[in-house]
């Protein structure tokens, strides 16, 4: 899937102005991977800079965010992110999580021009088609962070069940949410140059604890 | 005897997928109730039932078996096998032995052979002319099915179907992709407490899995619902275990094997 088809469902779908979708690295750190505008770009790009906003708690949560107007009632914590986001001229923001089961890997942002949301049978959809582009994104992330690096750890890809149980077992080992245990196990695959599909495998087996590192 | 035997199971079989339809249910719990419902009729040692994902690749939803080298079998088929192929092809393919029938899936060959598989036979899952996944049988014996098995595990195809989808008025294909995309997410869900559980409990995934469910059915939780209590730890790994000790509400005795003993 290319970066932009990943933003398809949610234009074709949805009485939306933008899409911007964002993987949050194996460090944790957010990268977008498609923004379908110029303010989609901004919102998403004033969050990293000020390192606060709703793609920050949604990741940590794995709870969306209803922002219905930029300009009233949004949380204190977010003042200097409810400045710069109103100058961008967006006027609503909904921002839903990339999961892979319990693991977020990353976030969709929806944003409106005047104040709007989802209402609930569009808030399904969305779900629906974020849940569809989770893993194919966390590929793409890869992929991108690959070009960057001149290609060194490489994936299956499909994320099969091992991967899956890993992740169970890792947050587990080490007390973590399961969005810390799949970046945990991808940061070890690509620093040691595995796959994160083997090094699935070892968890599963046993041969790989990640308390060892801890 | 025997006909009357099979007609009286079958009819069991649909009946108890019919109520559960009635109620709110979690659809990975009735498709795994579903696959095991079909091997036990056509008296066949294994069932795995894929749906594909947005990408287009099967992935595995329900199956009478989470043991990890009967899930390695099933993923190599569908990788390149038979599953693959009746998903691409939309038609049933049999492999009626898979020693000497399926030497163009090597892979697939040696894993089957090696479990002690003898015969695969898939069947495509159809929505509205389009297929969304296949129902996979494997017997240990080599061989055709009768074309009443056929009948009867496309018929329980078809329910899974309906199962998957929830509704029997479908809205449209967007709905259609969210049921499936829901049911895929929470098949992860399931891996992902699946190994909580075996880390913190010392068990095989087969082992955690069987306490997931026991747990879910004694609590009257849907299988989505305990893996995620597992995973934030709302609920320890102690307590799912603890409901393996005493009878489930269909009455029988957690731990005792039921499924699928002759093809370890």
């Amino acid at each position: 899937m290319s970066q932009v088809a990943l933003g398809y469902p949610f234009l074709e779908l949805l009485p939306i102005a933008g899409v911007a979708v964002c993987v949050f690295d194996r460090s944790g750190q957010p990268t977008t991977l498609l923004a379908s505008d110029d303010t989609a770009a901004r919102l998403d790009e004033l969050q990293f800079d000020l390192g606060e906003g709703p793609i920050f708690s949604v990741f940590a949560t794995g709870q969306p965010t209803v922002i219905r107007d930029l300009s009233n009632a949004v949380p204190p914590e977010w003042l200097f992110f409810q400045r710069a986001a109103v100058a961008t001229g967006a006027a609503a923001l909904t921002v839903l999580p990339l999961l892979i089961g319990a693991a977020c890997v990353g976030t969709v942002s929806l944003h409106w021009m005047s104040p709007n949301e989802l209402n609930a049978d569009d808030l399904q959809v969305a779900l629906a088609a974020a849940r569809s582009i989770a893993a194919p994104t966390v590929h793409t992330g890869n992929r991108t962070a690959q070009d960057r690096t001149s290609g060194s750890a490489t994936e299956s890809t499909v994320l099969r069940s091992d991967v899956h149980q890993a992740v169970g077992m890792v947050l587990a080992q080490l007390d973590i949410t399961a969005t810390e245990a799949f970046a945990r196990m991808r940061a070890y695959a690509f620093a040691n140059d595995l796959t994160l599909h083997n090094v699935a495998a070892n968890v599963v087996k046993r041969n790989l604890d990640f308390r060892t590192f801890h | 005897m025997f006909e009357s035997t099979r007609e009286e199971k079958m009819n069991k079989a649909f009946v108890k997928v019919a109520g559960a339809l009635l109620e709110p249910y979690d659809v990975v719990d009735l498709l795994v109730a579903l696959v095991e419902e079909c091997t036990g009729i056509l008296n066949i040692q294994a069932g795995a039932l894929l749906i594909a994902n947005s990408a287009g690749d099967l992935e595995l939803i329900a199956s009478t078996s989470e043991e990890a080298e009967f899930v390695e079998v099933i993923q190599l088929a569908a990788g390149a096998g038979p599953c693959v192929e009746c998903f691409t092809s939309g038609v049933q393919v049999s492999v009626v032995d898979i020693e000497t029938d399926s030497e163009s899936w090597p892979e697939f060959q040696r894993a089957a052979l090696r479990k002690g598989f003898r015969s695969i036979h898939s069947l495509p899952m159809r929505i509205r002319g389009t297929v969304i996944g296949s129902l996979n049988l494997l017997s240990t014996a080599p061989g055709n099915l009768s074309a009443a098995d056929v009948a009867l595990a496309q018929a329980l195809a078809d329910v899974a179907v309906i199962g998957i989808l929830q509704e029997r008025n479908i809205r449209d294909i967007n709905f259609i992709n969210e049921q499936l995309q829901l049911a895929l997410d929470t098949r992860v869900l399931v891996e992902q407490a699946k190994g909580v559980i075996s880390q913190v409990e010392n068990l095989e995934m087969d082992a955690a899995f069987n306490a997931l469910r026991t747990y879910s059915r004694a609590n009257d939780l849907s299988l989505r619902e305990a893996a995620q209590n597992v995973i934030d730890r709302s609920i320890s790994t102690a307590d799912v275990l603890a409901a393996r000790t005493t009878p489930d509400p269909l009455g029988n005795m957690p731990g005792a094997a039921t499924r699928n003993d002759n093809v370890h």
